[in-house]
């Protein structure tokens, strides 16, 4: 296991092999973090069942358009990211850093129609205090802005990693896990804008 | 270090759990009583049992300290990865070390006075209680800063000692702990301090962290002091890894 990790070139060959996309490490993270959203979801479901005019009530007071606006923004971002990962692994990373650029701004996006959709809501006298369904709307799409930011961070690295002059296979597959972390964070919003603003 | 002290060490981490949970459970902490309880109902659960409730919080005590040798040898490890002379994350490790001996020493105190005097105002024993569970679910970053020690150790590491599996489950973990943090806002739910996610979800996975990592220190302990060449010299020589940046 050790030989096999310290040559870092047979790995990423094994790897493709495999056709496990990324290090195998964030496979830990990606499905430990989907197990604990889809408990998420069960608990909403749950708590809705009980209380499903409770819920009708306060689901009518969330814009769809915003959260649809920022769906695109996430699956087109989601879209930039595989299309750059594709060139770094085919070898023409060139340009790719642009695409991760337009993925940067696409997610700078979604945190700033979150922003205006959140300032619209605590307006309205809404908050994590009022009632089941607006403390499970914040906390859940707040743990996933908080995915969000940290995908920024991962993409703008990624930015750096593909602009250096030295390139070897580890970047490469270090493009790739951060790829994967950003599908993770699209997957998430995906479902948690169908439970919320498009179940009734 | 012999490897009898490092074995040790590396048991501590599971002895913590195998005996906090016990203790937990002696002091009628799990389940938790809930937030909604009133000053009448609270009081009324710590006089009764007292003597069973207080030996728990004696056990509680004497659990808390066993974090600290096993948070030291993970401190230890970090440093066999890291690169360089000096040792932040290292350092970071102890302190979050030191916070998670805190984290459980301070409300085991406050529950310890709320049994204390069963014949009290019901008020006082309530805000005693509140003192000692919002403490004892709240507080995240004495688990969270180890957490995220070690994920960036391993990830960063100059000398691979841990897989690097094991610094995702790290992160990961660090952000389930945080799930703790905001109790303060809820009194009913899944996110109050005896809810499914801030209670039950984070204990499940804070016993499994120990467990894991008093696994992973022990399986380690051969590494250094046995034919694995580049770990052996990171202890004695952690100037030698600058040459490889």
């Amino acid at each position: 296991m050790t030989l096999l990790r310290q040559s870092g070139a047979q790995d990423v060959a094994a790897d493709r092999a495999r056709h496990v996309p990324g290090e195998e490490g964030i496979w830990v993270f990606v499905l430990g973090d989907m197990t604990v959203f889809a408990l998420f979801f069960a608990t909403f479901m749950y708590s809705r069942g009980k209380n499903p005019a409770v819920f009708a009530r306060a689901h009518a007071e969330l814009r769809v358009a915003l959260g649809a606006v920022n769906t695109v923004l996430l699956l087109s971002s989601s879209l930039l990211v595989v299309l750059a990962v594709q060139r770094v692994l085919g070898g023409r990373r060139a340009g790719a850093w642009r695409l991760i650029a337009g993925a940067l701004c696409c997610g700078v996006g979604f945190v700033a129609v979150k922003a205006v959709e959140w300032t619209q809501l605590f307006a309205a006298r809404k908050g994590v205090g009022s009632g089941e369904f607006f403390s499970y709307y914040f906390m859940f799409t707040g743990i996933h802005l908080l995915h969000v930011l940290i995908g920024l961070a991962v993409l703008s690295r990624l930015i750096v990693v593909i602009r250096q002059t030295e390139f070897t296979d580890k970047q490469a597959r270090l493009c790739e896990t951060g790829g994967v972390f950003w599908h993770m964070v699209d997957l998430l919003w995906v479902v948690l804008f169908a439970l919320f603003y498009l179940v009734r | 270090m012999t490897q009898g002290i490092q074995k040790t060490m590396a048991i501590s981490g599971a002895a913590f759990v195998l005996l906090l949970f016990p203790a937990i459970i002696m002091t009628g902490l799990l389940p938790p009583i809930s937030p909604m309880r009133n000053a009448n109902e609270i009081a009324q659960f710590w006089s009764t049992n007292t003597g069973l409730k207080r030996l728990g919080l004696v056990l509680l005590l004497a659990a808390s300290g066993l974090q600290a040798p096993f948070g030291a040898l993970i401190a230890i490890r970090i440093r066999q990865m890291e690169a360089g002379r000096h040792s932040p994350l290292a350092y970071t490790q102890l302190v979050g070390t030191g916070l998670a001996v805190v984290a459980i020493i301070m409300p085991t105190f406050a529950f310890a006075a709320a049994s204390y005097r069963p014949e009290r105002d019901p008020q006082i024993t309530q805000a005693l209680n509140d003192l000692g569970w919002l403490p004892f679910v709240m507080n995240w970053p004495a688990a969270t800063i180890q957490c995220l020690a070690i994920g960036f150790a391993i990830f960063g590491a100059a000398h691979e000692i841990w897989p690097r599996w094991l610094g995702y489950f790290n992160v990961w973990c660090g952000f389930i702990f945080a799930a703790g943090g905001l109790v303060v806002l809820f009194k009913d739910g899944v996110f109050a301090w005896n809810g499914l996610l801030a209670f039950w979800l984070v204990a499940v996975f804070f016993g499994l962290w120990f467990l894991i990592m008093a696994w992973q220190l022990w399986v380690s302990i051969a590494a250094p002091e046995g034919n694995s060449a580049a770990s052996a010299v990171a202890e004695n020589e952690p100037r030698r890894s600058q040459l490889q940046q």
